[in-house]
C-alpha cells in the first residue's frame, strides 16, 4: 500500500518546533520551501545542506513539542522527509504532520544511526520499519479510519477535496 | 461509568456519550486565530475550495504575534486577516488589543463548558475557567472555519489535587513549574490536566490563568481547573453565565493522580532550555542576569503587575538591567496606567512595550545580546526562543522576577531587604 526508502537523519529528545523552524524566520515568509533553508538551524547549524532528495527525519522522545505552529510539519515535508520516526510525538506535531502528509511512525529508534538506510511499508494491518544497515526490522500498527484516508489523499487538502462539497455542508468532514 | 469533566464538555459538544479515547466529532464554540498561524489556516482554507464558513460569528482573528507590524512582509500575511474578516465577517483584534488567549477571555468568550480552539498551543489557558481550551495546527483550524466542528480523541485525564495553601510570596507562576518538574515535558502528552482539591481556594484567578498557560509544556491537550465559590463569585462580578459547569464523577476514571501540597512549593526557576527543567530558585541565587522579560500570555496581567508593584514599593532601587514590560492586553495597560503601576515601572527604568507576544517568541522586539542571561516570565525558555541563540532564558514568577531585575542577579523577595 506505501513504501518509502531514505536515509536516516538523526536527532534526540524533545525536538521542539521552534528548533524546527525559529519564529523569528516568518517575519521574511511562511512559504516552506523558503523556510527549508533554516531547518534545524538553532540546534545543527547548516542542517539544510546535508541532505537532498527523499529522507527520513529519526527522532527520540516528544518531537515536535512546544509551539503548535504547521509551518513546522510543512517545512520537515518541504525538505523531502515524508516520514518522520520518533519514540514518541507531541500531539499537535502528530495531528500536523497527519493533515500535510507526513508519516508519523511511533518506535524505538534507540538503534538507528545517523545515514543508515531505512525502508518503510505499509499494508492495511501493520507498518515495518527496515534498518539495512543494522539488519533490524520495527513493527507498529498501521493507521486506519480516517488518518489512513487522510495520509493516502496526501493530506488534508486533498481528503476534503475529495470527501467534501459545498452543497452537503454537514458532510462527514472529518469525523 | 462516571465521567471526567473533559468527557462531559465532549459529550455534550458532540451530541453522544463519550469516553476517553473515543474518537468523537465535536462542535466547536469558538476559533481564534492570531497573525502567526491565521494566513497560513486561510491558505489551507482557500485550496480546500469550499469558500464558506460555517459560523463567522465564533470566529476570533488577533493581531498579537508581530506588534507593531514590523516590516511590509508581516504587513501582508496581516492583511490576509483583515480580507478574511472583509469576506467572511468575522470578528478581528488589530494589533495592540492584546495576546490572542486574555483577549478572548475579555471578549467572555471563556466560560465553564464551553469548547475553544486556537492556533496557538497556550489555548490551555481557557481551562482557568472550565473551558475546554485546545491548541491545534493551521489545517485542523481551517476544517473548523468550514464546518464549525472538529474531530478530537477524547483525552484521558490526569487528576492534580491541590492541598495546602500557597505560602508568602509564592503564586501560581511557581505550582506551574514545581508540576512541570514534577511530569516532565511530555508528562501529560494527549491528555487532560484537571485541577481540584481545597487547594484551589488559596489560588487566584491570575494564577490559574498561569498554571493552565503552562499546561502546554507538559504537552497536555487542556487543562481545566475546578469551578469553586472564588470561580464562581468571579462570574459573577464579570457577568459571565456558569449555569453550564460541570464537575467529574466520583467514579470518573482517571489515568494518573497528582497530589501537590501547595504549602510545599518553593519559589522556582527553570533553567534553560525546557520550562521542566526546572529547580528551586534558592539553588541559583546570585547568577547574574542581563536582562528582565516581565508579561506574554504566562504572566501579563493586572494581579501580576499588582505583585510587581508590592516588591516595587518596597524599595527605591531601580531596575539594575534592561527590564521590558509587556502587559497582555489594552484593557491591562489601561489599569495599570490608573493604579499608577505603569508610571512607578517606568521611574523605575523600565520600558513598557505595545500589548502582545513581545519579545518572548522573538516575533516582537526586543532581542538579547550575546551572552545575555535573560530572566522572564514567559512559558518558553528554548534555544534562540527569543531571537538570539547565543542567549540563555531563565524562567520565574513575576516577583522573582522583577527582584533579579532590580538587584541584577536571581533573587527574591528576602534579598532586597539586605
Amino acid at each position: 500500500m506505501f513504501e518509502y526508502s531514505g536515509k536516516a537523519y538523526c536527532f534526540g529528545d524533545n525536538i521542539n518546533t521552534d528548533y524546527i523552524i525559529s519564529s523569528r524566520r516568518k517575519k521574511d515568509t511562511i512559504n516552506p520551501q523558503e523556510l527549508v533553508k533554516y531547518i534545524m538551524e538553532d540546534i545543527r547549524p547548516g542542517f539544510s545542506k546535508e541532505f537532498s532528495g527523499k529522507n527520513i527525519l529519526v527522532a527520540g522522545e516528544n518531537f515536535g513539542c512546544g509551539s503548535a505552529m504547521e509551518v513546522a510539519a510543512q517545512v520537515v515535508k518541504s525538505a523531502g522527509f515524508d516520514v518522520v520516526l520518533a519514540k514518541s510525538f507531541a500531539r499537535s506535531f502528530y495531528r500536523n504532520a497527519i493533515n500535510n502528509g507526513i508519516i508519523p511512525v511511533e518506535i524505538d529508534t534507540s538503534d538507528i544511526k545517523e545515514n543508515d538506510n531505512l525502508r518503510v511499508e505499509m499494508n492495511d494491518t501493520t507498518i515495518t520499519v527496515s534498518d539495512l544497515n543494522e539488519n533490524r526490522t520495527y513493527t507498529g500498527p498501521a493507521f486506519n479510519g480516517k488518518v489512513k484516508d487522510i495520509l493516502l489523499s496526501g493530506g488534508i487538502v486533498n481528503y476534503i477535496k475529495n470527501n467534501f462539497s459545498r452543497d452537503s455542508h454537514k458532510e462527514d468532514l472529518h469525523g | 461509568m462516571g465521567k471526567t469533566i473533559v468527557e462531559k464538555v465532549f459529550s455534550k459538544k458532540s451530541h453522544s456519550d463519550v469516553h476517553a479515547g473515543d474518537v468523537i466529532t465535536a462542535e466547536v464554540d469558538t476559533i481564534m486565530m492570531n497573525d502567526a498561524s491565521g494566513p497560513l489556516a486561510i491558505d489551507f482554507f482557500e485550496k480546500m475550495g469550499v469558500c464558506k464558513v460555517a459560523h463567522p460569528e465564533r470566529v476570533v482573528a488577533i493581531i498579537d504575534h508581530y506588534v507593531p507590524c514590523p516590516n511590509s512582509k508581516v504587513a501582508q500575511l496581516q492583511q490576509m486577516l483583515f480580507s478574511f474578516k472583509d469576506k467572511y465577517g468575522i470578528k478581528l483584534i488589530p494589533s495592540g488589543g492584546g495576546i490572542a488567549h486574555q483577549v478572548l477571555d475579555e471578549l467572555k468568550c471563556v466560560a465553564p463548558g464551553k469548547l475553544i480552539v486556537g492556533c496557538d498551543s497556550h489555548s490551555t489557558t481557557h481551562g482557568y475557567l472550565g473551558s475546554v481550551g485546545i491548541g491545534i495546527g493551521a489545517s485542523d483550524l481551517a476544517c473548523s472555519l468550514i464546518s464549525g466542528e472538529l474531530w478530537f480523541k477524547v483525552p484521558e485525564t490526569i487528576l492534580v489535587k491541590l492541598t495546602g495553601s500557597l505560602n508568602k510570596g509564592i503564586c501560581g507562576k511557581d505550582v506551574a513549574l514545581y508540576l512541570l518538574k514534577k511530569i516532565g515535558g511530555d508528562g501529560a502528552n494527549y491528555k487532560c490536566l484537571e485541577f481540584t482539591g481545597s487547594g484551589l481556594a488559596s489560588l487566584s484567578m491570575d494564577d490559574r490563568r498561569t498554571i493552565c498557560n503552562l499546561a502546554a509544556e507538559s504537552c497536555a491537550k487542556c487543562a481545566i481547573m475546578s469551578i469553586d465559590d472564588k470561580a464562581k463569585q468571579y462570574m459573577d462580578c464579570r457577568g459571565i453565565d456558569y449555569s453550564d459547569f460541570s464537575v467529574s464523577d466520583s467514579d470518573a476514571i482517571y489515568a494518573k493522580e497528582i497530589e501537590i501540597d501547595l504549602s510545599k512549593v518553593p519559589c522556582m526557576l527553570s533553567l534553560p532550555s525546557t520550562a521542566d527543567n526546572a529547580v528551586p530558585l534558592a539553588e541559583k541565587k546570585g547568577l547574574r542576569i542581563d536582562m528582565a522579560v516581565i508579561g506574554t500570555c504566562t504572566n501579563g496581567r493586572i494581579g501580576d503587575f499588582e505583585e510587581i508593584d508590592r516588591i516595587l514599593s518596597k524599595t527605591e532601587k531601580k531596575f539594575a538591567v534592561e527590564t521590558l514590560v509587556i502587559p497582555a492586553s489594552a484593557e491591562i495597560y489601561s489599569q495599570m496606567m490608573e493604579r499608577g503601576y505603569a508610571k512607578k515601572l517606568i521611574d523605575r527604568g523600565a520600558m513598557i512595550l505595545p500589548p502582545g507576544c513581545g519579545p518572548c517568541c522573538g516575533s516582537s522586539p526586543g532581542t538579547p545580546r550575546d551572552g545575555f542571561n535573560v530572566i522572564s516570565t514567559a512559558n518558553r525558555n528554548f534555544i534562540g526562543r527569543m531571537g538570539n541563540v547565543n542567549s540563555y532564558i531563565y524562567l520565574a514568577s513575576p516577583s522573582s522576577v522583577a527582584c533579579s531585575a532590580l538587584l541584577g542577579v536571581i533573587s527574591t523577595e528576602e534579598d532586597l531587604d539586605v
